[in-house]
């Protein structure tokens, strides 16, 4: 059960849990859930061994999925490289290397259950000394979010007392967007890009900026790094990009149910993918699981609340893992922060090893046979190598989590699905075509646009239609 | 902590973990925000979602989910890799 839990739980999804918690609040909030939930329930029905056609596509999907979320890992590594500001290619070569060492050195995957403890213990204390600024406890720490009429800037924040530096918004994302006047005024030189609407037109500006000099920015103007530059911002004016108010933030009700469902058949079908294998656990690895998933629960609520707390500025700017390394230093005192983020990046480096011994494990579990590529270096070794160099480039890690996990709820999931014993095995490639057909379909026309409106959803979330569709042909098989 | 009798099927506890879930989207999709009426100045919502709904199942799946006793998941499938 240790290994299911690392590869249930590896970097990219776990840090992305706190970070999703303080950008969507109540959204975070139903992910949270469906990332406890859903590997509970992948383990509470048996699976039904596969026949041999179907379980040749079962576990060539499952090594794309894999692929996928190596990738998704590496992403997080390379732009934890970055952030401490190095080049990208560091961090995804070491972790590289060291998950390809894990894969051919015999035995070493016997270091997998350290290596989560490592993990499990550097983490819990990463975030031990960011509890215990507000002096409140987590119910009060919810309360005092919840009643803040607005997140602004601190007067002692370090974005408004020494500046500091814009980088590139995380791709996809529409760089820093104003919704009250705001004057920023650079703390060292440097250039800005501004796109600003002036009645129905877009107009896009660029200053050189030397230190002390300032801009106003409106209502809706949007900020973009031009170059290296450090800006300091207004106290007491709105952080960009922060919810309207800390009951928005906390509010029921903005939870958008097809997407929520979408969300729900995305994490639990790519759970059962993932997870399912004949057999079941024994208590005692339940109860481990079971512990590791609250404890993943109880950290991330813990950075995004208290986060949300003490430092309101780490609404602004960058996304994805870059938003949680930068918390401990607008909320810590240095030497605390420094240590903070140490105990932060040495547990992802610790748990991206262990989910990659762990993913290996599962991949190998699906099928009679699989065993052996499991232990396939080559395999592994060019797995390694393409979701490596697919992660020089910046991408979002979460979306391609989603994706992996989407490819296995549409494809595998449906043909695990144990109906009633007497149909068992028949149409489970069937099922397995017609979802990773669906799968694909949707995934292109997303891409390109074709899904707006009401059909958004599907575009999000795949799985939303591919799942049932291909349940249901195995159902009727 | 009682255990389940070995009967018990595993369909349940798969049952009764979604009906947890869609409890959640039920309390987020109710009419006039009364997901959000406080409980020890937390909301109902958050209560469910981020403490009472993972609890209950972990809970569900320990009871309904594991063997009493016997093989763990390393001797359930095919062999595992190294």
């Amino acid at each position: 059960m240790g290994s299911i839990l690392a590869a249930w739980l590896h970097p990219a999804l776990w840090l992305a849990l706190p970070v999703l918690l303080l950008e969507g609040g109540v959204d975070g909030l139903w992910v949270a859930l469906l990332v406890v939930v859903a590997p509970l329930v992948a383990r509470a029905y048996p699976a039904e061994p596969l026949p041999e056609r179907a379980s040749l596509l079962a576990v060539a999907t499952l090594v794309v999925v894999v692929g996928l979320l190596l990738w998704a890992n590496l992403v997080v590594v390379g732009d934890m490289a970055q952030w401490l500001g190095r080049p990208r290619w560091h961090g995804v070569a070491l972790a590289a290397g060291g998950a390809f060492l894990l894969a051919v050195l015999p035995g070493a995957a016997r270091t997998a259950p350290v290596l989560g403890l490592v993990a499990l213990c550097a983490v819990g204390l990463s975030a031990v000394a960011l509890v215990r600024v507000p002096e409140a406890d987590p119910l009060e720490a919810w309360r005092r979010v919840a009643a803040r009429p607005a997140f602004r800037f601190a007067a002692t924040s370090p974005w408004v007392t020494t500046g500091r530096e814009l980088v590139r918004p995380a791709p996809g994302s529409d760089g820093i967007v104003f919704d009250e006047e705001h004057r920023i005024t650079a703390a060292s030189a440097g250039f800005i890009r501004i796109r600003s609407q002036d009645g129905s037109r877009l107009a896009d500006r660029e200053w050189e900026m030397s230190p002390g000099q300032s801009v106003t920015l409106r209502p809706g103007d949007r900020l973009e790094a031009g170059s290296a530059l450090k800006l300091r911002f207004e106290a007491g004016r709105r952080v960009p990009g922060a919810p309207v108010s800390g009951a928005a933030w906390a509010r029921a009700g903005a939870l958008e149910p097809t997407a929520g469902i979408g969300l729900a058949l995305t994490l639990i079908g790519g759970a059962v993918a993932l997870l399912r294998s004949p057999g079941r656990s024994s208590r005692v690895a339940g109860a481990v699981a079971g512990g590791g998933l609250l404890a993943a629960l109880a950290w991330a609520e813990a950075w995004a609340i208290y986060g949300a707390l003490a430092a309101p500025e780490v609404f602004l700017g960058r996304g994805g893992v870059a938003r949680l390394l930068d918390l401990p230093g607008l909320a810590l005192d240095p030497v605390v922060s420094e240590l903070s983020v140490n105990l932060l990046l040495v547990g992802g480096a610790a748990s991206l090893l262990a989910s990659t011994v762990a993913l290996r494990v599962v991949a190998a579990r699906l099928a009679a046979g699989g065993a052996a590529i499991g232990r396939d270096p080559g395999l592994w070794g060019s797995v390694l190598a393409v979701a490596g160099l697919a992660s020089l480039w910046p991408a979002d890690a979460w979306a391609l989590v989603l994706m992996a996990l989407g490819l296995g709820a549409s494809t595998v999931a449906p043909m695990l699905l144990g109906w009633p014993a007497p149909r068992s095995g028949r149409g489970a490639l069937g099922a397995g075509l017609v979802g990773l057909g669906l799968f694909l379909a949707l995934v292109v026309a997303g891409r390109l646009g074709a899904l707006g409106g009401p059909l958004a959803p599907l575009a999000a979330h795949p799985a939303l239609l591919a799942l049932p569709v291909a349940a249901l042909v195995r159902m009727r098989s | 902590m009682r255990a389940v009798p070995r009967k018990a099927k595993p369909e349940g506890a798969s049952a009764i973990l979604l009906a947890l879930l869609a409890a959640f989207l039920v309390l987020a999709g109710l009419p006039d925000d009364r997901g959000g009426v406080r409980v020890a100045g937390v909301s109902l919502l958050w209560w469910y979602g981020g403490l009472v709904g993972p609890v209950l199942a972990v809970a569900v799946a320990l009871l309904w989910g594991g063997r009493s006793r016997g093989a763990s998941d390393a001797g359930a499938g095919p062999p595992p890799a190294r």
